[in-house]
């Protein structure tokens, strides 16, 4: 019994480690609630970075601006992590305000 | 079923000839199950994302806001280069002896993939292509998690031959 347990369990160990993980845009508006603050054309970016602070990757000179995000309780955290779950995409207007943000969720590697 | 010796498994092999290693292998997997696993990829960027990738109108913000950071920037962002990898499917050798069991090694076929996308100094994109490594067989011993291949030699170099074309239609 205790063999056919364990073939089993190794068996259920490798039908659910062979899952997938594409790019994906969050679309999902009960996960995007967690960033409803994130407002176009109404939010400045010194409100942005005194909420999320300094970005992790900056593109066309702070134009774009990107922030790596881990899900904790329904809440996003800002890591530095290299391999984030999920990437916060923010770009600015010239003036600083916001232009528009998005979500992805994402699995990188090197 | 029969307990696997594992106490040889750690010889490379890369080190042992082509015979020696299958002989070894033969023997280490002898006593062991076969478990198929399905396929598997990981920061897969979908062919419809590639497809909403349009030379002429797609802006570096729109690039990132679909598809997040990628994996290399070239100089003065001139061109973005997006990385996942695949496995084609694997077979896991197990064992499975009284009170234990374990995964002895995992072989199959995995390959690495690349989305490479040209700006323009305006931001817009000029071009992209999806390129595709050769597949290659790997084995990984203790566990059923297939290798992450690196892709940074063939795949990294096709890239490059590709970003390095001059333009079909110079303006």
């Amino acid at each position: 019994m205790k063999k056919v347990l364990s073939a089993v369990a190794v068996l259920l160990v490798c039908v659910l480690c062979a899952c997938s993980s594409t790019v994906e845009r969050v679309s999902d508006p009960k996960e995007l609630q967690a960033l409803g603050f994130l407002q176009a054309n109404a939010v400045s970016r010194r409100e942005v970075e005194g909420r999320l602070g300094q970005p992790g990757t900056i593109y066309e000179n702070g134009r774009i601006v990107t922030y790596s995000l881990a899900k904790r309780d329904d809440r996003f955290e800002v890591t530095g992590s290299a391999a984030p779950e999920y990437t916060l995409v923010v770009v600015y207007r010239a003036d600083d305000t916001l232009e528009k943000w998005s979500l992805v969720k994402a699995q990188s590697f090197k | 079923m029969s307990t696997c010796y594992l106490h040889t498994a750690k010889t490379e092999s890369r080190k042992l000839p082509r015979l020696s290693f299958w002989i070894a292998s033969a023997v280490l997997l002898g006593g062991c199950v076969p478990l198929p696993m399905p396929g598997s990829i990981e920061g897969g960027i979908s062919d419809e994302a590639v497809r909403r990738i349009q030379p002429g109108t797609t802006t570096r913000a729109d690039v990132l806001s679909m598809l997040g950071n990628p994996a290399e920037r070239l100089e003065n962002d001139s061109a973005f280069v997006f990385e996942w990898w695949q496995s084609y499917g694997s077979v896991a050798f197990v064992t499975g002896g009284p009170g234990a069991a374990g995964p002895v090694a995992t072989t199959g076929q995995v390959g690495c993939h690349a989305l490479a996308i040209q700006f323009g100094p305006d931001g817009v994109v000029t071009r992209a292509k999806v390129i595709h490594s050769k597949k290659k067989t790997s084995t990984v011993w203790f566990s059923i998690d297939m290798p992450r291949p690196s892709c940074t030699s063939e795949l990294a170099a096709e890239v490059k031959a590709w970003l390095d074309e001059p333009p079909k239609n110079p303006p």
